[in-house]
């Protein structure tokens, strides 16, 4: 199968399988959510920006959101083949990019959809094998569908494979 | 999502509010500030870092959150040889820095930023008879995708478009581009159109 590259922008997500990449440029707050397969080579990764649903009026974008995101990652993943016991999870992202004295609710977003995440998964029971998260800058991710590598780059604070 | 009429309602806006912005920077330094005439665009958020350049390009932001609950922030993005420009023009003598700035740099930036804010809001306020009040600034120098991200996460809850507002300020021969993001939600923004006159 041809490799292919493919871009996820904020609130999309994709599924790609053997040699697809899948991308997602200048990680903030959001996360990025990524699951893989192992037997199948299969890859899928979404895009958040909130932590739940249910505290928002926007209720047309599922993978606007941690808890939604997920459910509709796996459900895609699953529809192609993935059987969701085998599932594993790296995580990305959720940083801090600005700092107020006396923090507000809405600052504190990275930190909430991080903590997001990993409910949404441990409901789903999908471990969290690896995760490169917080902080207070920006990340640029690339998950290999194959064998489930997660390269991590930033400015100034290194590059990492997790 | 608006209408000409909307738009150029808030290019005018605009106009006034970087014309304001001049005058204040230039009592500040002393010098004569000029402003071009902004160009105002909304944008579909997720077409918004591609207007700065793409998401990984290195950019600074000055951040401000309304405060009294007036669902509305700002954020003042500016390219690094802006920076190195501003500054210069700032300290009056050549600055070749990079991130991470120094405190005295930072807080440069973050005053003018706070001057360009007031200034566009105080235009804002007089035309509509709202009040805005905004939060201190914040500063953060990375990937232009991760610093919208927290702007466009408060909008993200809201809407799924953002007003950009590019503008250049000149002295002699020094520009500097930088582009102004108003993130309304969509309530505030329908309330600034009647205020104005230009609702739907």
């Amino acid at each position: 199968m041809k490799k292919r590259v493919l871009q996820v922008g904020m609130a999309q997500f994709a599924v790609g399988q053997g040699e697809d990449v899948l991308k997602t440029l200048g990680l903030g707050s959001c996360v990025g959510i990524c699951l893989y397969d192992p037997a199948m080579h299969l890859g899928g990764l979404v895009h958040i920006m909130l932590p739940e649903m249910s505290q928002y009026q926007d209720k047309s974008t599922e993978a606007k959101y941690a808890d939604t995101g997920v459910r509709l990652l796996v459900r895609e993943m699953q529809r192609i083949g993935a059987n969701p016991s085998r599932l594993r999870a790296k995580l990305a992202g959720g940083a801090q990019m600005f700092t107020f004295s006396g923090q507000s609710e809405i600052m504190r977003i990275g930190e909430r959809n991080v903590a997001a995440s990993h409910k949404a998964l441990q409901e789903l029971q999908i471990p969290v094998v690896a995760e490169h998260t917080g902080g207070n800058y920006g990340r640029t991710i690339e998950f290999y569908c194959n064998g489930g590598a997660l390269e991590v780059r930033t400015i100034g604070h290194g590059t990492f494979t997790i | 999502m608006f209408s000409t009429l909307q738009i150029d309602v808030l290019k005018e806006i605009s106009n006034i509010g970087c014309g304001n912005a001049a005058t204040a920077l230039s009592r500040m330094l002393d010098k004569r500030i000029d402003m071009e005439i902004p160009s105002v665009n909304v944008l579909p958020l997720a077409q918004a870092p591609d207007l700065l350049g793409g998401a990984e390009k290195l950019v600074t932001g000055v951040f401000f959150q309304a405060l009294d609950g007036m669902p509305c922030s700002i954020l003042w993005l500016l390219e690094q040889e802006s920076v190195g420009r501003l500054l210069s023009l700032l300290f009056g003598m050549d600055v070749h820095s990079e991130p991470p700035y120094s405190p005295l740099e930072q807080s440069a930036l973050m005053e003018v930023g706070n001057i360009l804010s007031s200034s566009y809001l105080g235009a804002l306020s007089s035309f509509t008879g709202l009040n805005f009040q905004l939060s201190v600034p914040a500063l953060a120098s990375d990937m232009a995708g991760a610093i919208l991200d927290v702007a466009l996460m408060q909008l993200g809850s809201y809407s799924n478009y953002v007003l950009v507002i590019k503008n250049s300020l000149r002295e002699g021969d020094k520009s500097v581009e930088a582009s102004f993001l108003l993130i309304p939600d969509l309530e505030l923004i329908q309330k600034i159109f009647s205020a104005l006159g230009v609702a739907e």
